[in-house]
């Protein structure tokens, strides 16, 4: 953000990922799922046909080939992706592979599976074509089972447990998508995917919008904060994306993953039928938010930079309330993870509904960190990182 | 603790001349700073600012510096950009 308040002109660049919805319904009735918010998505084909995927293939390489582009990342979503079949998912895989092949640029697959379908079949299969895995999976039974059951109402956590250490034993390259419950210790959390063998992990903040009050999540980020240092201390041995996104950022690097740090979100969906939807997640907003004219068959992947709602969105991700252009964290916060910006009176122009909490959890991750970073001058004089900024700055 | 850029980070190590770093006690901050000297080292750090590849939160791409095995490597995505 500039001195004066106004937001910086980020360098543009082509879209750089895309995240593929091969199957719009799902095979387990989760009670938070932001997908079935939107009663849109019923419009759509359950699955993604052949002569869709042969499209976006071709409109992916197009996109490579004008763009140059070195690394394009594939996010395979639903539903439940693994509704599409293994069949569906090689053609993919083989395609891809075949215009890395052609173009020399890389495009890793990662999928994110509730993991109830997962067998033998799908992990020859996810092991063939290097497809990595995120499994959602919300920590132990009691946890889990609370919202992720099935059409009958039975906790779905015996066979997603047992996919993930399948995943675990093969040495797929698996990472677990967990939902912060604050009623739950974050201790609960990592004891649990430390017996499973899962060294890299996300707890996300559950969905809400700022029409909403959830409870309050700082007391369970800081103990998060303080379990992920204490396990690192003499090795990076786990990697808990929220707390090494929400480090990062402290420290000045890009955080990766949207919702942590300070830049605009350019995701793109494509649709089972081919269309091109903004942020998947906005969804969360209401029915039909997502929706575009756009569609792979008569527009080119980088076409939707210029559809109103997807730029809607994206300005969205970077031009904060005056609440968050005066923060001290406005840089590694960015303000939260978008969809928990929205209220049907302002749009995103609020700052998260968990803001306060997101705020004490920097502070006392920056508190922390403090005491741990150095600059190391020639002739090895140690002095703390923020003594030499604000000796420079002085 | 001022949060710094990479670019205030560049600059300061370059006040302080060849040899100097940041670095961390604990190793766990450490790796993530790995990728802050590598932008540095590498003399990557853009004049101004860019859209970084930012991955959605749902999906299983993690990029963590020195957490060997993560799914994603740091560095340019884009080539002639």
């Amino acid at each position: 953000m500039l001195a004066d308040g106004a937001v910086p002109a980020f360098k543009s660049q082509p879209i750089s990922q895309l995240l593929i919805k091969v199957a719009t319904r799902c095979n387990i009735d989760c009670s938070y799922c932001y997908w079935f918010r939107d009663a849109a998505v019923y419009n759509k084909p359950k699955l993604m046909s052949a002569e869709v995927l042969h499209q976006l293939l071709q409109r992916l390489e197009e996109h490579i080939v004008k763009h140059s582009l070195a690394d394009f990342p594939l996010v395979l979503h639903g539903g439940e992706p693994l509704l599409w079949g293994i069949e569906n998912f090689q053609a993919m895989a083989e395609g891809c592979e075949a215009i890395s092949a052609r173009t020399g640029c890389e495009i890793p697959i990662a999928v994110t599976t509730n993991g109830i379908l997962i067998d033998d079949a799908w992990l020859s299969c996810f092991e063939a074509h290097d497809i990595a895995v995120a499994i959602s999976l919300d920590g132990p039974a009691h946890v889990h089972d609370r919202h992720r059951h099935t059409f009958q109402g039975t906790g779905t956590h015996a066979a997603v447990e047992r996919a993930a250490r399948m995943l675990v034993a093969r040495d797929i390259n698996v990472c677990a998508l967990a939902v912060c419950n604050p009623e739950h210790s974050p201790k609960e959390y990592v004891d649990f995917f430390a017996a499973c063998g899962i060294p890299r992990y996300d707890i996300m903040i559950p969905d809400a919008t700022v029409d909403e009050k959830p409870p309050h999540i700082a007391a369970f980020y800081k103990g998060l904060f303080d379990l992920w240092l204490e396990a690192n201390r003499r090795e990076p041995v786990i990697n808990i994306r929220i707390i090494t996104d929400m480090v990062s950022a402290l420290l000045g690097n890009d955080a990766p993953t949207e919702g942590v740090g300070y830049k605009p979100v350019e995701l793109c969906t494509v649709m089972t039928d081919g269309s091109v939807e903004a942020h998947d997640v906005l969804r969360i907003a209401g029915d039909g938010i997502t929706q575009t004219t756009f569609n792979i068959f008569e527009h080119a992947i980088d076409d939707v930079r210029n559809e109103p709602l997807w730029k809607q969105a994206r300005e969205a991700s970077i031009n904060l309330c005056e609440k968050c252009r005066q923060c001290k964290f406005m840089s590694a916060c960015g303000g939260g993870y978008l969809p928990h910006r929205f209220s049907k009176t302002n749009g995103y122009d609020n700052p998260s509904t968990y803001c306060d909490d997101l705020y004490a959890t920097f502070e006392h991750i920056a508190s922390t960190i403090e005491s741990h970073v150095y600059l190391v001058k020639p002739g090895d004089e140690r002095v703390r990182l923020s003594d030499a900024l604000a000796s420079a700055a002085s | 603790m001022p949060i710094p850029t990479v670019t205030v980070i560049a600059s300061l190590l370059q006040i302080h001349g060849p040899g100097a770093t940041i670095q961390s006690d604990h190793q766990g901050i450490d790796a993530l700073l790995g990728d802050i000297r590598g932008q540095i080292s590498q003399k990557v750090v853009p004049d101004e600012p860019v859209a970084t590849q930012v991955y959605f939160r749902r999906g299983g791409f993690v990029r963590g510096g020195g957490y060997g095995g993560a799914f994603r490597r740091g560095g340019g995505f884009v080539r002639g950009y």
